[in-house]
């Protein structure tokens, strides 16, 4: 297993997954592959089914269909302990006793995950984390942020190969949220496979190699750029000081324009089949025409604009 | 079936002393009834022997 882990094998697989509470579908015909090291996010709207993925994936719950292997184990009740093992999940709430200090949190639970020299393991944590200072610190006493911190020191205590997270960042600041980023950041360098599981499209984009949307069934799934290629066409955006008299004949015949059209705030957005192509061109024929360019650029589209492309078309699916 | 282990048993009972140790309503709670029986017979004692 180890070997696979430092040749870049699978971390994680699944092969039409799915999982039914009796005639309710929570997700089904889930298929993907995940490198040992990769940061992965898992998108979805509520109710999509990514925490249950998350508790079949983590041997919590049977899966009703389909098969995968996690950390290369194959997933079957017979393995659920060793795939345990090799694992960690940090759920939504963290779950701390609010009693014990910090230190003594981590302590219960390394004698709870059986592992060994336990006080290194909880010195690493810490360190991980940033925490080593607030030790001793009662739980009830920290902070949101600083809790969910604890809540993955915890997680990996047990030094997991893959590490679920499932809505790390659910409820805090955005000052919270940064050092929470900061830390999976930090880990996904250090070569744990992460599995993240979010609505923050903003967080994904930011922290993961590849993501995967999920609304029931995977919508689709790739690194954020070419997802974003996938769905949108290139556009360039040219905003003049006034409007153009004849656009048409401006943008009509120039090499690789493929559309135009003029949107609500009166800049033009063209679309074209490639930007180092049309855009000289475009800025030529602009200036040829006499026209006062304020700006051209590329129309950019994040992450968001994927994931509510997509989940609308689902929508207007279930509607017709 | 798997053998039940003795850390993971000792570290739930410490655990639970430790929360026990933080939280005045349990450790009221624990010494109401012991202090009733041992002060209401004494009063017993007391007020039958007058």
């Amino acid at each position: 297993m180890s070997s696979d882990r430092s040749t870049g094998g699978v971390a994680l697989s699944a092969s039409g997954l799915g999982k039914r509470f009796g005639d309710r579908v929570a997700f089904e015909g889930l298929s993907f592959e995940i490198a040992y090291g990769e940061v992965f996010g898992f998108l979805g709207p509520n109710g999509a089914g990514k925490t249950t993925t998350v508790r079949t994936l983590g041997t919590l719950l049977a899966p009703t269909s389909g098969s995968a292997t996690v950390a290369g184990i194959p997933l079957a009740p017979e393995n659920g302990v060793e795939i345990r093992r090799r694992i960690a999940i940090m759920p939504e709430t963290p779950g701390l006793y609010q009693r014990l200090s910090v230190a003594e949190n981590l302590d219960c639970f390394a004698d709870l995950y059986e592992v060994p020299d336990p006080d290194a393991r909880i010195e690493r944590a810490l360190r991980a984390v940033n925490l080593t200072e607030r030790a001793q610190d009662p739980c009830g006493t920290l902070s949101k942020g600083l809790r969910q911190r604890v809540a993955v020191a915890r997680a990996l205590l047990s030094e997991p190969e893959v590490l679920f997270l499932d809505e790390p960042t659910a409820g805090l600041d955005p000052v919270a949220s940064r050092d929470v980023h900061a830390m999976i950041a930090e880990l996904g360098r250090s070569g744990v496979t992460i599995f993240l599981t979010t609505h923050r499209l903003e967080e994904a984009e930011r922290l993961c190699n590849r993501v995967a949307i999920l609304n029931t069934t995977l919508r689709t799934i790739g690194r954020p750029d070419e997802l974003r290629e996938r769905l949108f066409t290139k556009a360039l955006t040219v905003r003049t000081l006034a409007p153009l008299s004849e656009p048409g004949s401006v943008f009509g015949e120039l090499p690789g324009v493929q559309d135009w059209r003029r949107d609500d705030s009166g800049e033009y957005v063209i679309s074209v089949s490639d930007t180092e192509i049309a855009g000289p061109a475009i800025t030529r024929a602009l200036v040829a025409a006499g026209a006062d360019v304020v700006t051209i650029s590329e129309s950019y589209h994040s992450l968001e604009d994927v994931y509510l492309e997509l989940i609308d078309t689902d929508k207007e699916a279930s509607r017709s | 079936m798997r053998r039940v282990s003795r850390r993971r048993v000792r570290a739930i009972v410490r655990k639970e002393l430790r929360v026990y140790r933080r939280n005045g309503s349990i450790i009221a709670a624990m010494a109401i009834i012991p202090l009733l029986f041992l002060v209401q017979p004494l009063v017993s004692v007391l007020t039958v022997s007058s």
